[in-house]
C-alpha cells in the first residue's frame, strides 16, 4: 500500500512538473500546487502529520499571486539553455535521491523532495519571467528545508516557521516603499536593546513550543551587528531581510537556520545579475552537502559538510556586487556552523580556508572590483578557520569594517569630518580594519603555518590594494550623521577591540 | 609623583603641545612651545631613568585593550635612554627649524605627534604594541591619512611591509610563551629564524634613511633621526635583549656580521662618491647603523656596550646631520667628522669597545674587517670635510660641540645612558668596563679619549687646511627605485585566468571531499 502511495505521489509530482514547465497560466499554477501536494505527502511519510503545516505558507505564496502572465515564445538559444538546466538539475537530483537514501524514506518520495528543490533552483537560474523566478525561490527554499527535515523529527512550530520562511520571498512583490517609515529608529532601537541585553545578561536559551533559541552572548552580539548593519546600510525595503537573518542566528534548528539564511538571501537579491546565481549556487551547495552527508559514514560526511560550508560561503560572498548585508549574514552563518566543528575536523577546515583565502587573493589581484572587500573576506575565513577566540573576534571586526566601508562610501563632508572619514576608511591604527587584520594574522600564526602564510600574503595584498583601486572623486555633500557615527565607532572599537570580545564573551 | 603617572608624563606633554598646535590662535606661536615641550618631555624621561636602580625593569599595564597586547609601558635603561636621546634630538631639530629660513610650512603638530609616536615605539611593553606603535609612527611622519597619497608612498609601503616581521614575532611569542610582553618572556620564546626576521624592520629603516630623497637646501629634516634611526636602533637592541644578548648561533652570527659589514663598506664607498653633503650624510648614517648591527651580533658584554654606545650616539649624529649645517660652519665640520668611524668621531668609541673584547685570532678576524670599513669611511669623510670658519651659529654649533664633548669626555654619556642600555640587553659584569673622566678601560687596555680626540682633531684640521685633493674616482649611482604606476587601473586579465582559478578551486574541493 505504501509503495503504491509512493509511486502515486511520484506520478502526481511528475505530472505537476511537466505541467508547470510546459504550460502557462492556470495549468502552470495547478502543476505547481500539485508538486507541493506531492511533496507534502512525501514529507508526511517521513515526519508525520506536521508536514501539513509545512505546505501552508508555500501554497499560499504560490496560489495568491495568481496564474501570472502568458508564456513567451522562446527563441532557440534560451530554450535549449532552459531545457538543459532543468534537465541537468532534475537528473542530478534524481541521481542523488537514488544513490544516497536518507533514513527509511522510500526512493520515489526522496525523488519528489529532491526534485522540488532542484526545479526551484533551475527556475531561479533560467527564469522565464518574474513570476517563475518568484515561484522558483519559494520552491527551492521549501524543498531544501524539507530535505533537511528528513534527518530530524521537527515539531509543528518549527515546520510551520520553515514553511513561512519559504514564503518570505513572495513579500518582495508587495508594494513596499523604498524606505519604511520609522524603519531607521526601529533598527537602531533593536540594536541598542540587544546591546543592553548583552550588558545585563540573559538566560542562555529560550523557547516557544518546540522552537528553541540561543541567547548566549555571541549570538546576541551577532544580532546586534545585523541590526546595526541594516541601520547603517539603509537597504530600504530589503532591510526586512534582517528579521530572518536574526532568526538564523538565534535558532538552534539546522533546517530552520538554513531556511532563514535562504530567505534572507532571497530578499537581498537584485532581480537580475550573475551574483544572484552565485548566491543560489552557494545556498544549494550548503544544503546539498548536509543532506548528502546524512547518507554517508561519519568521515566522508564530515568532509562533505566542511567543503559545502567553505564553498557555499565563498559563493555567497565573492560576487562583485554582492550586498554587504548578504556577506555579513553568510559569515555569521559560517561562524555559527563552525563553532561546533570537532577538533579532529579543524585541520581539514583550515586547509579549505587556506585554499579559499588563496583564491580570494588571486581574485583580488587579477579582477578589478572591490578588492579591499575580497582581501578582508580572505582574512575573515582564515581568522574563522583558526577556531580560536582571537580569530572569532577578528572575524567580527572584519565584518564590521566591511559594513563601515559601505556605510561611508558615498559620504561627503569637509574639514575635520573629512579627516575622520579618511582615517576610518584606511588601514591605519586605530581603525577597526587594522585591529581586525592584525588579530586575524595573529590568530593564524598561533594556529598553523599555512594559515599564517596565507594571512600574511593577504595582509600584504591589502597594503597594496589602495594603489590598485582608482580613487572616486571627493564628495562635497554635507556629511551624513550616520557616516559620522560609523566612522567614530570604527575608531573607538579599533582602539579597544578587546572590549568587544569581552562584551560578546568571545 | 607615582611612577605610573610619571611614565605617561612625556606623552602627555607632547600630545598636549600637539593639541595646542592645532588651535588656530596659537598656530603662529607654537614654534616656541614645541621645542620647550619636547625638551621637557625628554627631561621627564631622563628623570625616570635616573630614579631606576641599575638593571631595574618596571612594566606598567594601563589597559587590556588588544588581545595579546596590553597597553603597557616598559621602563628600563634601554627604553628610557633612547627616549631621552630621541627627544633631545627632536628638541634640537625643532630649535634648528626655528632658525631655518627656507621653509614656510607649519610642521609643529606633525613633528610633535611623530616624536610622541617614536617615544611610543621605544617605550612599548610588548612586541605587538611595538608593531602597532610603528604603524602609528609611519602614519605620523608621513601624515598620509589617505593611503593612496602619492607622497612618500614607496617609503611608507616598504616600512609597513617590513614591520610585518614584528607581527610574526609577536604571534610566535604568543604561540610559544602565551604572551608577547617583554616581561616574563623566556629567552627562547622566539626562535632564531624569527629573531633574524626581526632585523627586517631595522633594515627597512636603514634603507629608508639612505634612499629617501634629500631635503631641500636650507630646510630641517625631522623624520630621519627621530622616526627612523632612533626607533630602528632601539628596536635592534630590544631584539638583542629578548635573547639575552645572544640571539644567534655561530654560523648565523658570522653571516649577519659579514652582511652588516659589507653593507657598511658599500655605503661608505657610496658616500665617497656622493655629489652632495646630504647624500654623504645619509650614506654614512646608514653605514654607522650597519656597524651597530655588526657589533651587536658579536654577543659579548663589551661588544654589547659598544653597540649601545654606537646606537645612542647615532641618534644624535643623525639629528645633527638632518639640520644640514651651513657650509664651512663648525657644525658642518664636526658633523662630517662624527659621521666617520675614526677619532674624533664618537662612533669610534663603540668600535674600540667591540675590538677590545677580543684577543688573538678572533681579534684579527673581527678587527681587520672593522678596520677596512673604518678606512673606507675615513676616505668618505676626507672627501667631504671642509675647514670651518670661526663663527657661532645657534643651535647647530652647540649641538656639534655637545657631540664633540661626548667623544672627548665619554664618562657622563657612558654612565648615564650607555651602561643602563647595555645592562638591559644582557648582564654586564662590573669588571667589564672602567670609566673615568679621561677615558675608558677595558681589561688591560686603556683608551685615553680626551688625548686621542684632541690629537685627531688637530690632525684633521691640518689636513683640511692643506685641502687634500678630493676623492673623485669612484662614482656610484644609487637611486630610490620608483614603484610601477599602480594607480593606473590594471587591465583585466581576461576570462581565462578567472576561469582557471575557479576551476582549480572546484577541483580542490572535489579532492577534499574524496580524500
Amino acid at each position: 500500500m505504501s509503495t503504491l502511495i509512493a509511486w502515486g505521489l511520484l506520478a502526481l509530482f511528475a505530472a505537476g512538473f511537466a505541467a508547470s514547465i510546459l504550460r502557462d497560466r492556470w495549468v502552470r499554477l495547478i502543476g505547481m500546487l500539485a508538486m507541493l501536494g506531492a511533496a507534502t505527502g512525501a514529507l508526511w511519510t517521513a515526519i508525520g502529520p506536521v508536514a501539513g503545516l509545512w505546505v501552508v505558507a508555500p501554497g499560499l505564496a504560490t496560489a495568491v499571486p495568481g496564474p501570472g502572465p502568458a508564456r513567451r515564445r522562446l527563441v532557440f538559444d534560451p530554450l535549449v539553455r532552459r531545457a538543459a538546466v532543468i534537465g541537468f538539475l532534475a537528473a542530478a537530483a534524481t541521481l542523488a535521491a537514488l544513490k544516497f537514501p536518507i533514513g527509511d524514506l522510500p526512493r520515489p518520495l526522496a525523488v519528489v523532495l529532491w526534485n522540488l528543490g532542484a526545479l526551484g533552483v533551475s527556475w531561479i537560474v533560467v527564469a522565464e519571467d518574474a513570476r517563475e523566478s518568484l515561484s522558483g525561490t519559494v520552491l527551492a527554499i521549501a524543498g531544501g528545508a524539507a530535505l533537511l527535515f528528513l534527518g530530524s523529527g521537527p515539531g509543528g512550530l518549527t515546520v510551520l516557521m520553515v514553511g513561512a520562511l519559504a514564503a518570505v520571498p513572495a513579500l518582495t512583490v508587495l508594494p513596499v516603499p523604498g524606505r519604511v517609515r520609522g524603519q531607521e529608529s526601529a533598527l537602531l532601537a533593536a540594536a541598542g536593546l540587544t546591546v543592553l541585553l548583552l550588558l545585563w545578561g540573559t538566560p542562555s536559551a529560550a523557547g516557544v513550543g518546540d522552537l528553541t533559541f540561543s541567547l548566549r552572548p555571541p549570538a546576541l552580539l551577532a544580532v546586534a551587528i545585523l541590526f546595526l548593519s541594516a541601520w547603517a546600510l539603509q537597504p530600504g525595503a530589503r532591510g526586512l531581510a534582517v528579521l530572518p537573518a536574526a532568526l538564523m542566528v538565534l535558532t538552534t534548528s539546522p533546517a530552520l537556520r538554513w531556511a532563514a539564511l535562504a530567505a534572507t538571501v532571497a530578499l537581498l537579491q537584485e532581480p537580475e545579475g550573475r551574483d544572484r546565481q552565485l548566491a543560489w549556487a552557494g545556498l544549494t551547495l550548503l544544503a546539498t552537502s548536509v543532506v548528502l552527508g546524512d547518507a554517508l559514514d561519519s568521515a566522508p560526511r564530515l568532509r562533505l559538510v566542511l567543503v559545502g560550508l567553505a564553498g557555499g560561503w565563498l559563493l555567497l560572498t565573492a560576487g562583485r556586487r554582492t550586498s554587504v548585508l548578504q556577506a555579513t549574514v553568510a559569515t555569521l552563518f559560517l561562524l555559527i556552523q563552525t563553532s561546533s566543528v570537532a577538533s579532529g575536523a579543524a585541520e581539514r577546515f583550515q586547509l579549505l580556508a587556506v585554499a579559499t583565502g588563496a583564491l580570494l587573493c588571486v581574485l583580488l589581484l587579477i579582477e578589478p572590483g572591490d578588492r579591499r572587500r575580497r582581501g578582508s573576506a580572505g582574512l575573515t575565513i582564515v581568522a574563522l578557520a583558526t577556531l580560536t577566540p582571537t580569530g572569532t573576534l577578528a572575524t567580527i571586526l572584519l565584518v564590521l569594517d566591511t559594513i563601515l566601508m559601505e556605510a561611508t562610501a558615498d559620504a561627503g563632508g569637509a574639514g575635520a569630518w573629512r579627516h575622520l572619514r579618511t582615517l576610518s576608511r584606511s588601514g591605519w591604527p586605530p581603525t577597526i580594519a587594522f585591529a581586525g587584520r592584525t588579530l586575524a594574522v595573529l590568530a593564524a600564526i598561533e594556529t598553523s603555518t599555512l594559515l599564517a602564510v596565507v594571512s600574511l600574503v593577504l595582509l600584504l595584498a591589502l597594503l597594496v590594494v589602495p594603489l590598485l583601486e582608482p580613487q572616486p572623486a571627493q564628495a562635497t555633500a554635507p556629511a551624513p550623521r550616520r557616516g559620522i557615527v560609523m566612522a567614530a565607532a570604527s575608531l573607538a572599537i579599533g582602539l579597544v577591540p578587546g572590549w568587544l570580545g569581552r562584551l560578546g564573551h568571545l | 609623583m607615582p611612577l605610573v603617572y610619571q611614565a605617561l608624563l612625556p606623552f602627555a606633554i607632547l600630545l598636549g603641545a600637539a593639541g595646542l598646535a592645532s588651535l588656530p590662535d596659537l598656530r603662529q606661536r607654537v614654534g616656541a612651545i614645541a621645542p620647550a615641550a619636547t625638551g621637557l618631555a625628554g627631561v621627564a624621561a631622563l628623570v625616570v631613568l635616573l630614579e631606576l636602580k641599575p638593571s631595574e625593569r618596571v612594566d606598567l599595564v594601563y589597559l587590556r585593550a588588544f588581545p595579546g597586547a596590553d597597553l603597557a609601558v616598559r621602563l628600563d635603561g634601554l627604553s628610557l635612554a633612547f627616549g631621552a636621546v630621541l627627544l633631545a634630538s627632536a628638541t634640537g631639530l625643532m630649535l634648528a627649524r626655528l632658525r631655518a629660513t627656507g621653509d614656510r610650512r607649519n610642521p609643529w603638530r606633525r613633528w610633535l605627534l611623530t616624536a610622541a609616536a617614536a617615544l611610543g615605539v621605544v617605550l612599548a611593553g610588548n612586541l605587538l604594541l611595538t608593531y602597532i606603535a610603528l604603524q602609528v609612527l609611519t602614519l605620523a611622519w608621513s601624515g598620509a591619512l589617505d593611503e593612496t597619497a602619492p607622497r612618500t608612498r614607496t617609503l611608507r609601503l616598504v616600512q609597513q611591509a617590513g614591520d610585518l616581521a614584528l607581527l610574526i614575532a609577536a604571534g610566535s611569542a604568543i604561540r610559544s610563551a602565551g604572551t608577547s610582553a617583554f616581561a616574563g618572556m623566556p629567552a627562547d620564546a622566539i626562535g632564531p629564524l624569527v629573531l633574524l626576521l626581526l632585523l627586517v624592520p631595522v633594515a627597512t629603516r636603514v634603507a629608508t634613511v639612505v634612499l629617501a630623497p634629500p631635503p631641500p637646501r636650507g630646510t630641517v629634516a625631522f623624520v630621519p633621526a627621530v622616526a627612523w634611526v632612533a626607533p630602528g636602533a632601539a628596536l635592534f637592541l630590544r631584539v638583542l635583549s629578548l635573547a639575552a644578548g645572544r640571539p644567534f648561533n655561530r654560523p648565523v652570527q658570522v653571516v649577519v656580521f659579514g652582511a652588516a659589514l659589507l653593507a657598511a663598506a658599500g655605503l661608505s664607498l657610496w658616500a665617497v662618491s656622493a655629489h652632495s653633503w646630504p647624500r654623504f650624510a645619509a650614506a654614512m648614517v646608514g653605514a654607522q647603523a650597519a656597524m651597530v648591527v655588526a657589533i651587536g651580533v658579536l654577543q659579548n658584554p663589551l661588544a654589547t656596550v659598544g653597540c649601545a654606545w654606537l646606537a645612542l650616539q647615532l641618534v644624535l649624529v643623525a639629528g645633527l646631520a638632518s639640520i644640514q649645517p651651513s657650509e664651512e660652519s663648525a657644525a658642518r665640520g664636526i658633523a662630517t667628522l662624527s659621521l666617520g668611524l675614526i677619532p674624533p668621531a664618537t662612533a669610534f668609541t663603540g668600535v674600540w669597545l667591540a675590538v677590545a673584547s677580543f684577543s688573538g685570532g678572533r681579534l684579527l678576524a673581527v678587527g681587520i674587517p672593522l678596520a677596512l670599513v673604518a678606512g673606507l669611511a675615513t676616505l668618505a669623510v676626507g672627501r667631504h670635510l671642509s675647514l670651518p670658519r670661526l663663527s657661532f651659529r645657534w643651535p647647530d654649533d652647540l649641538w656639534a660641540a655637545i657631540i664633540l664633548v661626548l667623544a672627548l669626555l665619554p664618562a657622563p654619556f657612558a654612565w648615564g645612558l650607555v651602561l643602563p642600555t647595555a645592562r638591559t640587553v644582557r648582564s654586564i659584569p662590573a669588571s667589564t668596563l672602567g670609566i673615568d673622566w679621561l677615558g675608558l678601560v677595558a681589561g688591560s687596555l686603556r683608551w685615553p679619549t680626551l688625548l686621542v680626540g684632541l690629537t685627531a682633531l688637530a690632525v684633521w684640521a691640518g689636513l683640511a687646511r692643506l685641502r687634500l685633493p678630493a676623492f673623485s674616482g669612484l662614482r656610484l649611482s644609487l637611486a630610490l627605485p620608483a614603484l610601477p604606476r599602480l594607480t593606473r587601473p590594471v587591465p583585466s586579465a581576461g576570462i581565462s585566468w578567472l576561469t582557471v582559478t575557479w576551476v582549480a578551486y572546484a577541483i580542490l574541493l572535489v579532492i577534499m571531499v574524496q580524500r
